[in-house]
């Protein structure tokens, strides 16, 4: 019984704001992995395709920022699952707190990170572009498609922003699952182990129809042709997704 | 390599800047001189250059462009004609004796990937020595030309509604092919060495 008592909200901001501060390095190392992914870009290897002629060959490099956004998504994967270490539960016992509230900042912390990186990553790929009229010159360089419009920036920001979530939410989810029960994570591979081969080799329909159903899901996000629609589809996941992590780890025991 | 918790900062700090600052130079970088694709050229439907030869239309045809000509006093009575760059070679007798050969390059409108190369394209080079015609190519080894072409990222081609490179992915037909027309004297007689296609004689 204390004269105060903190609401859950005031607690799970102390220890966001504690997280921020503590967990920097995680800024820091986005710029490496976006730095090492734009050197890559740099480097042609977003795939060319070449011809020729009487007296010249003609190679074209097609460029975009899907190196950078790849290596961002892995990036957003392993520390969201991280996120739900030992190490990191055991930090929030520095505070008066709870899980509900230790989950509640490490999912602010894990949305900061990925409106940063959402934007940085939409913004890396107009840094390729001049980067690219720098070194390579205009008159190499295919006027369509290299200006992109202000509406299209911020299209690129808001779609990568959501795809980062949704990567992060899944992430966090894995990670919870892991924490609660070690047995997921010889699943978590096992799975697709078993999809692959098991299901290949003792049923051919069976397969069939696995893969009609991992096409299908991903078709409802990658297919998804309205950025509304597609934010409203990606919103729900990640509700449901930090919802069902935030009620594994409140069963986890209080100290291991 | 270990960095320090304030130059961890600056770092963030430079990378933000560098990026917001790259979206707002792209928009004042001048557009000229960028490679134009989507150019409409006009590209022959079908190879028709034999019927068009016979016609003597070649040099109005929609597609064919002449890019040089040349004139050789020949005074022997053999020619032998040996082709280097696979070229295509129309042959025209003339009515007359008149000791002289006259050649001329054509190029086929080319494009790649919706981007005109033509103007590349050379004609080959034609000399006589002797009683010998050379064809070869300009240039040997080839002359890499390297074009850089940007596309939408994953998270933006999905929703866009206009791709700006979506149709950026014809090839024209017949890139790069080009045509030699060689009109020889009445009774010279020719010896064709040519490795790729003989010469066809349209009279």
């Amino acid at each position: 019984m204390y004269l105060i008592e903190p609401s859950v909200f005031d607690i799970a901001k102390k220890q966001y704001l504690f997280k921020l501060k503590t967990n920097f390095g995680l800024f820091f190392s986005l710029i490496i992995v976006q730095m090492f992914a734009i050197l890559l870009t740099l480097s042609g290897m977003s795939g060319s395709t070449s011809t020729g002629g009487s007296g010249f060959d003609i190679t074209i490099s097609f460029i975009s920022g899907n190196i950078v956004i790849v290596l961002t998504l892995i990036w957003a994967l392993s520390i969201s699952i991280t996120m739900t270490s030992i190490k990191d539960i055991n930090m929030d016992f520095t505070f008066v707190s709870n899980r509900l509230t230790s989950s509640c900042s490490n999912i602010g912390l894990l949305i900061t990170l990925s409106f940063y990186a959402g934007i940085a990553t939409a913004l890396s790929s107009n840094l390729i572009r001049i980067l690219y009229y720098y070194i390579y010159h205009s008159k190499n360089i295919v006027n369509e498609g290299f200006f992109i419009s202000p509406k299209y920036i911020l299209m690129n920001i808001i779609s990568t922003v959501l795809y980062i979530i949704l990567i992060i939410s899944i992430g966090y989810f894995l990670g919870s699952l892991f924490q609660h029960n070690k047995v997921f994570i010889i699943l978590f591979f096992a799975i697709p182990f078993g999809i692959i081969f098991g299901l290949k080799l003792f049923s051919s329909n069976l397969n069939g129809t696995s893969i009609y159903f991992l096409t299908n899901i991903f078709n409802f996000y990658f297919k998804e042709g309205s950025l509304i629609i597609f934010a409203i589809k990606v919103l729900i996941t990640v509700a449901v997704l930090f919802s069902i992590a935030v009620l594994l780890s409140k069963r986890l025991e209080v100290r291991k | 390599m270990k960095f320090s918790g304030k130059l961890k900062e600056y770092l963030i700090i430079a990378y933000c800047f560098i990026l917001i600052a790259s979206t707002f130079i792209l928009y004042i970088i001048p557009k000229d001189n960028f490679v134009m694709s989507k150019n409409t050229i006009n590209v022959p439907s079908s190879l028709n250059y034999v019927e068009l030869a016979i016609q003597g239309k070649l040099n109005e045809a929609n597609g064919y462009i002449e890019t040089k000509a040349w004139s050789f006093v020949f005074t022997g009575e053999r020619l032998i004609i040996t082709d280097k760059a696979n070229n295509i070679l129309i042959g025209e007798r003339k009515s007359i004796d008149d000791g002289k050969i006259e050649v001329i390059n054509y190029s086929i409108n080319s494009s790649y990937h919706g981007i005109n190369f033509t103007d590349i394209i050379k004609p080959s080079n034609v000399t006589l020595s002797n009683n010998n015609l050379f064809l070869n190519d300009v240039s040997n080894p080839p002359t890499p030309i390297k074009i850089n072409q940007f596309s939408l990222d994953f998270t933006l081609n999905q929703f866009a509604k206009v791709n700006p490179t979506s149709d950026l992915t014809d090839t024209s037909p017949f890139f790069s092919m080009k045509i030699i027309y060689i009109k020889i004297p009445k009774s010279l007689q020719i010896d064709d060495t040519s490795s790729f296609k003989s010469l066809q004689m349209i009279n």
